[in-house]
C-alpha cells in the first residue's frame, strides 16, 4: 500500500478529508492506522500546520461587521448608474480608469471543408470609471491601452456612429451571439488575442488584451493551429464582478480523426480577462458522444497542448491526474511526426511508447515502466 | 431554494472576508472596504453561494487594488473601534513597533509563496472548505491539500528565514 502523500495528510489535519472521494479518505485513514512512518509524517505536518497557523494570526485584524442596515444604506447611496455617454462623445484615455469588460466564446462547426470554423458570443460590455458603472465606445480602433490595469479586454466596434448593440450597460449579465459564419479571423498579435466578427450589420475588432503567458493554452488553440476549437461558447458576464474567467473547453480535430479519440470536450483553458465572466463549453456535440474519452480510466484530463510551438499541427499532450495522487501526460504524435518533436523527459519521469497507424502514442509518468505500460494498455486496450 | 439569512451570513462572514482580504491588501481599512463593497454586490446580486460568491468577489476587488488606485471617498465609516490599532497602541511604542515587525515578517513570509499558494492558504485560513477553495481556483480537491502543505511548509521556512522571527520560539 502506497504512503499517504503530503497533502492528505493536510486534509486530514483539517478534518477536510470529508470532502474527498470515499474510497481515497478510507484508505488515508486506514493506513495512518497502521503506517509508523506516515503517523511521524503527521505529526511533522501537524506542527508545520500550526506554525504557519500562528504566523498567520499575527496579521490577522479583528473586525466587526457594521450592521446589515448600514450596509443596505450604503448601497443605495453608492448604486447610482450615470447616463449613457454617446458614442463619439468622448475619447477614452489613459487616465479614464476604464475596465472593459467582453465576453467571448468560440462555435465549431465544419465549413465545406471540413475544416473547423468558429462563431462568435459575445457579452455587453462595461466601462467603468472612477468606480461608477458607464460606458464609452469611440468609434473603430479607439484602443483603451489598457497595460495599466494588467489583463483587459478591449471591443472595438466600426458602428458608424451609432451606439453599438453590443455594449448594454443596463444588462447586468447575459450573452450574444454572433452568426457562427461570423468570424472572421482570429490571430494573436503580440500581447493581444485578435478576434475579428461579423454581427449584423457590424464589424466587430474584438482584441481580448491580456499578457499571453496568462492564457498558455488557448494560444495554440486558437491562434496557431486552429485544429482545435472550443466547440461552444457561452460568455457569462457580470459588470459587477471584476475578473473575465474564461474556461475553453475544446476538441482537437486531430484528435478526433483518431479511431480511440476525446470524446468530451476536454477543459483546456481558463483565465482572466477583464471584468465578467467568460465560459466556453461544448455545444451539443452528439457527433461526437458515443467516443470514448482519451484518458486513462480513473484519470482526468487536466490540460491538453499542442506539441511544439509551431503553427504546423503535430500531437497533442494530455495531462491526466490520478485524483489526490500523480499525473501522466498522454502524448498523441501525427501519422509521420517522429519522436524528435518530443519535450525533454524530466528526470523524475519514465516512458512508454508505441507506434501505432494514427502515430506514436507515447504516457509518460512518474511511475516505472511497467505501471505505465499497464496504463498505456488501459488506454488503448487491445 | 431555501432564502439566505443575510443577516446571519454578514455577521459570520465578514469578520473571514476582512481577514482574507487583509492579507492581500495589507491596510485593515481598507480590506474592511473591501469586505463591504463585496457585499453590496453579494447583495445587489443576490448569488445562490453567496459565501464562496463573496470570496470570489474579494478576491478580484483585492486584485484590482493592486492594479488601479480607486478613487472613492469612504462612504461608511466600516468599524466602530479598530481592535487592532488600539490594541497595538495600548502597549506602547515598543509594543507597536514589534507589531509593525512581525506584521512585515509575516507579509514578507507571504509575499515569498507562489500567487496560487498564496490564495490556498489564505483562502483556507479564511475559513473557506476544501470544496469551495478547489471551486474557486478551479483544481481538484486532492490538489488544495497538497498545495496547503507546500504553502505551509514554506511559510514557515520564510518566515523563519527572516532570521528574528522565528514561530517555534514565538
Amino acid at each position: 500500500m502506497s504512503h499517504v502523500d503530503d497533502g492528505a495528510l493536510h486534509a486530514y489535519l483539517d478534518g477536510a478529508l470529508e470532502e474527498y472521494p470515499i474510497a481515497e479518505a478510507r484508505r488515508v485513514r486506514e493506513h495512518l492506522d497502521v503506517c509508523a512512518e506516515c503517523s511521524e509524517r503527521l505529526e511533522s505536518a501537524r506542527r508545520v500546520r500550526s506554525d504557519a497557523h500562528a504566523i498567520l494570526s499575527m496579521a490577522a485584524p479583528i473586525a466587526d461587521a457594521p450592521s446589515i442596515e448600514e450596509l443596505k444604506s450604503y448601497a443605495e447611496r453608492t448604486r447610482k448608474i450615470p447616463p449613457r455617454v454617446p458614442v463619439h462623445g468622448r475619447r477614452l484615455s489613459w487616465a479614464a480608469s476604464v475596465i472593459l469588460a467582453i465576453g467571448v466564446g468560440w462555435v465549431m462547426r465544419p465549413d465545406d471543408t471540413g475544416f473547423v470554423s468558429e462563431s462568435v458570443i459575445l457579452a455587453p460590455i462595461a466601462i467603468t470609471e472612477s468606480g461608477n458603472p458607464m460606458v464609452e465606445t469611440d468609434g473603430l480602433n479607439e484602443r483603451n491601452l489598457g497595460g495599466v490595469y494588467g489583463p483587459s479586454v478591449l471591443a472595438d466596434a466600426s458602428s458608424q456612429g451609432q451606439e453599438h448593440s453590443v455594449i448594454d450597460p443596463a444588462r447586468e449579465e447575459g450573452e450574444v451571439e454572433i452568426p457562427r459564419s461570423g468570424v472572421t479571423d482570429v490571430e494573436r498579435e503580440r500581447s493581444r488575442l485578435v478576434v475579428r466578427a461579423e454581427s449584423g450589420n457590424a464589424v466587430e475588432l474584438i482584441n481580448i488584451e491580456t499578457p499571453m503567458d496568462l492564457i498558455p493554452d488557448i494560444e495554440p488553440l486558437l491562434v496557431a493551429h486552429r485544429r482545435i476549437v472550443p466547440s461552444r461558447g457561452i460568455a457569462q458576464w457580470d459588470p459587477l464582478e471584476t475578473l473575465v474567467e474564461l474556461e475553453v473547453e475544446a476538441k482537437s480535430e486531430g484528435l478526433m480523426d483518431r479511431p480511440r479519440s476525446v470524446s468530451g470536450p476536454t477543459l483546456v483553458s481558463q483565465f482572466s480577462l477583464g471584468r465578467g465572466s467568460v465560459r466556453v463549453v461544448p455545444e451539443d456535440d452528439g457527433r461526437f458522444k458515443d467516443e470514448p474519452l482519451q484518458s486513462v480510466p480513473g484519470f482526468e484530463v487536466t490540460r491538453t497542448e499542442n506539441v511544439g510551438g509551431g503553427r504546423k499541427f503535430i500531437g497533442t499532450i494530455t495531462t491526466q491526474r490520478l485524483e489526490g495522487d500523480y499525473s501522466i501526460q498522454v502524448i498523441l504524435l501525427e501519422p509521420g511526426v517522429g519522436l524528435d518533436v518530443l519535450p525533454s523527459l524530466g528526470t523524475s519521469l519514465n516512458e512508454v511508447r508505441v507506434k501505432a497507424e494514427t502515430g506514436w502514442v507515447i504516457l509518460r509518468g512518474p511511475r516505472s515502466g511497467q505501471e505505465l505500460e499497464t496504463l498505456l494498455m488501459r488506454l488503448f486496450p487491445g | 431554494m431555501s432564502r439566505i439569512d443575510w443577516n446571519d451570513l454578514y455577521r459570520t462572514t465578514f469578520p473571514d472576508l476582512v481577514r482574507f482580504l487583509h492579507r492581500k491588501v495589507w491596510d485593515v481599512e481598507r480590506a474592511r472596504d473591501l469586505a463591504q463593497e463585496a457585499f453590496v454586490r453579494a447583495l445587489e446580486h443576490n448569488p445562490k453561494k453567496p459565501r464562496a460568491w463573496l470570496f470570489q468577489v474579494a478576491a478580484n476587488l483585492a486584485r484590482d487594488e493592486a492594479r488601479t488606485a480607486i478613487r472613492r471617498k469612504k462612504h461608511l465609516v466600516l468599524l466602530k473601534s479598530d481592535r487592532e490599532a488600539t490594541s497595538a497602541s495600548q502597549g506602547g511604542p515598543e509594543a507597536d513597533l514589534d507589531s509593525k515587525e512581525r506584521h512585515g515578517a509575516v507579509r514578507n513570509a507571504l509575499s515569498s509563496l507562489s500567487e496560487k499558494d498564496r490564495e490556498v492558504l489564505l483562502l483556507w485560513d479564511a475559513g473557506q472548505s476544501y470544496s469551495e477553495i478547489a471551486k474557486q481556483l478551479d483544481m481538484a480537491v486532492g490538489a488544495v491539500g497538497t498545495t496547503l502543505a507546500r504553502a505551509r511548509k514554506r511559510l514557515v521556512t520564510a518566515y523563519n528565514q527572516q532570521g528574528e522571527h522565528d514561530v517555534a520560539r514565538g
